[in-house]
């Protein structure tokens, strides 16, 4: 537990109103992480120009398996002389769309020792994602990717990524650039999550509360992205620099960088139950201007927006591949540990760090048919305002789901999709109780 | 990082490596065509078909179209013209891919699935089990590459009749070449010998093995009874001179 901390000038300041908004702000990010629609997937448009199924590149719809991560590290290419647009049939276009008309059900719930109160119960039928995409390449050494999306039930429409990538530099696989708003090279790539519920990897964009940072490390960044690798993609880099997305400050001047790196490598086993075996490690370091109410931007004076403190998170991952290599039972584990600067918390007495990490196990026993479930928690080590308790909005989620595809082919795809996830966070609710948020996710996605 | 997760990453990693290096210090496993049947129908199916035939949902779009198993007739082999391929053979296709053709490189799978699907393209023909592979062809070292060795090619090309189907220049434009049909009458065409990269691989050795031992199932034949192993280093060199790619790249590996 904490105890406040001599020095602190600024423990004058209202706890409750710092408790009530880190409780807001974490259902209201948590709410707009479920809401939010999620981009790239699987590409059908490269299973037409290839004339391969999904299965090749995904290990289960969207996750990819060894050789669609190589695919996407050679920039989106097979580099067998069919790839660059002046040899492709030129009825052939690039383009792409994806579809996720499903029901989904919210109950929200806090918990007190006087029993349960429902502060949410809603279900709906839904659109959800719409993605119109665009994606390959330009020539031998260059690549694009670009989806604007249409949101839930297309009330918005934005650019959410956009790359474009120079390959093989110096005609070495070691040295690839990207450039735009992409998502950073994870553990488990957000975007490509099994999950559609949007609860978990919370430890990606999870602060201590009260931290006025948000930076999310799952999400796109503007920048730009050195990435090498070897041949097949067993051991691969990659090292992001970008103006940290959401910063109040104007993008355009790239006035809070961050950086982020992430190196792998897998082993191959050609004997045994367990095929294959992945570790890694990653860090980032991302900076946040302070003197600025979180996430608004506004009303502080000038000088306060040169002062920036530094965001920290680290951790490494395991996976491990069980059974058979085309039908495998692929689990992650993933740990990390972040720590914001005192300084990004008003009234903070020291750094706010906590530690999270998530464990996944996908299994794919029969071609069609994908089982997955996660176990994610976050957990806070050190409060920065020292009268929070420890574990003040730690967070514990469990997801788990089915998808079964019906049919694919080397033109389109679609399945049903049926997805539950729970979510609780210590004292997660406005009036400081414990929070519940369940969510059921049941349709189809489809994709040609 | 805190003492706790320090330790459960440090027994992660120790665990990864125990598993790793115990495994490899053992045999590996035989091929499996049961498990090479899961690997087919993830990655081959859509090409060469649910039987083999080369009659997948893509084929019609393809050129050349892709190999029926069914008559264990293969074209990218070690041994001699007409006879089964090697496993290594098969292995190298399924690894490196086959440029210029929708057959991509599955060097990113593990070795095993490799086998394992070898393992069950095996079943799909009989030659498999009355059948043994020939005697793989021994290439000698590779000489110098040198004007007079490109000369000599020249005449070899002029003397074994190359340019009636590739073209006096090897461009794939012989006199032949419209007529040509592969042995399930489709037609084929001879390849461009100016384009850089070829089809079975990159290397001097490569083209080397390539006419003489012949593409089984094209009109391709072996030249092994007719090209002295000499002249045929010769050759290789006159048709890496035909593209200043080629010969960039003759001794290189295409990495996928």
């Amino acid at each position: 537990m904490n105890a406040t901390i001599p020095g602190n000038t600024l423990s004058s300041l209202d706890e409750g109103v710092h408790m009530r908004r880190a409780a807001i702000l974490s259902l209201s990010v948590f709410t707009l992480l479920v809401s939010l629609p999620r981009p790239a997937a699987a590409v059908p448009a490269f299973a037409r120009k290839y004339g391969v199924r999904c299965t090749v590149c995904h290990e289960a719809w969207p996750v990819l398996n060894d050789f669609g991560r190589a695919f996407r590290d050679n920039g989106y290419r097979m580099n067998l002389g069919k790839d660059e647009p002046s040899v492709t049939d030129p009825a052939y276009w690039p383009v792409y769309v994806l579809a996720e008309p499903h029901f989904g059900f919210d109950l929200v719930k806090s918990h007190t020792g006087a029993g349960d109160t429902t502060l949410q119960k809603n279900g709906q039928f839904q659109t959800g994602l719409a993605v119109l995409g665009a994606i390959g390449t330009l020539g031998d050494h260059a690549s694009y990717l670009v989806i604007p999306v249409a949101g839930i039930n297309g009330l918005t429409l934005g650019f959410p990524t956009a790359e474009f990538r120079l390959n093989n530099l110096f005609d070495s696989s070691w040295l690839n650039v990207r450039l735009g708003n992409t998502e950073p090279d994870l553990p488990v790539s957000r975007v490509r999550d099994l999950d559609v519920t949007g609860a978990g990897l919370n430890a990606y964009g999870y602060h201590t509360p009260g931290s006025v940072s948000g930076f999310d490390m799952g999400g796109n960044q503007l920048g730009v992205e050195f990435m090498g690798h070897s041949r097949g993609s067993r051991t691969r880099y990659s090292v992001s620099v970008f103006n940290v997305t959401g910063s109040p400050e104007k993008n355009t001047n790239f006035n809070t960088p961050g950086v982020y790196g992430h190196a792998t490598h897998k082993f191959m086993l050609t004997r045994g139950p367990l095929t294959g075996v992945e570790v890694g490690g990653f860090a980032s370091y991302t900076s946040w201007p302070i003197g600025l109410p979180a996430a608004t931007g506004s009303t502080t004076a000038a000088a306060a927006l040169t002062d920036r403190k530094a965001s920290t998170k680290y951790g490494g991952e395991v996976h491990g591949w069980f059974g058979s290599d085309a039908l495998p039972v692929h689990a992650i584990l993933t740990l990390l540990q972040g720590r914001d600067d005192r300084a990004l918390f008003p009234g903070g007495v020291r750094d706010g760090v906590f530690n999270g990490g998530f464990l996944e196990v996908i299994a794919n026993p029969i071609l069609p048919l994908v089982v997955y479930g996660r176990f994610d928690f976050v957990r806070n080590r050190d409060q920065a305002l020292p009268t929070r308790p420890q574990d003040f909005n730690d967070q514990t989620t469990y997801s788990v789901g089915i998808k079964h595809t019906f049919e694919f082919t080397t033109r389109a795809e679609y399945g049903l999709v049926v997805n539950y996830s729970l979510n609780q966070t210590k004292q997660g609710a406005q009036d400081g109780s414990d929070l519940s948020h369940h969510s059921l996710w049941a349709g189809i996605m489809f994709a040609f | 990082m805190s003492s706790k997760l320090t330790k459960r990453l440090s027994v992660g990693s120790a665990l990864c490596v125990v598993m790793w290096t115990l495994p490899a210090s053992a045999a590996d496993e035989p091929p499996s065509p049961r498990r090479g049947a899961d690997v087919y129908r993830r990655y081959c199916i859509t090409c060469h078909g649910e039987r083999g035939d080369g009659a997948g949902e893509f084929a019609p779009y393809t050129t050349p179209k892709p190999r029926d198993f069914r008559q264990g007739t293969f074209k990218w082999r070690s041994t001699p013209s007409g006879s089964l391929p090697l496993v290594s053979d098969l292995e190298r296709t399924i690894r490196d891919g086959v440029y210029w053709t929708v057959m991509p490189s599955f060097f990113p799978l593990n070795e095993r699935v490799r086998r394992d699907v070898i393992a069950y393209i095996q079943t799909f023909s009989p030659r498999w089990t009355s059948d043994q592979p020939g005697m793989p062809l021994q290439i000698p070292p590779e000489p110098a590459h040198t004007p007079d060795s490109v000369a000599k090619g020249r005449a070899v090309y002029e003397k074994q009749n190359c340019a009636q189907c590739h073209g006096d220049r090897g461009a794939g434009d012989g006199p032949a070449a419209k007529t040509l049909t592969d042995d399930w009458g489709n037609p084929t065409v001879p390849f461009d010998l100016t384009k850089g990269y070829m089809k079975g691989g990159t290397t001097g050795a490569d083209l080397y093995r390539v006419f003489m031992t012949g593409l089984n199932g094209t009109p391709m034949p072996s030249f092994v009874e007719s090209i002295a192993p000499g002249e045929a280093w010769d050759l290789v060199h006159y048709i890496q001179s035909l593209s200043a790619s080629q010969r960039a790249h003759s001794n290189q590996q295409v990495k996928p």
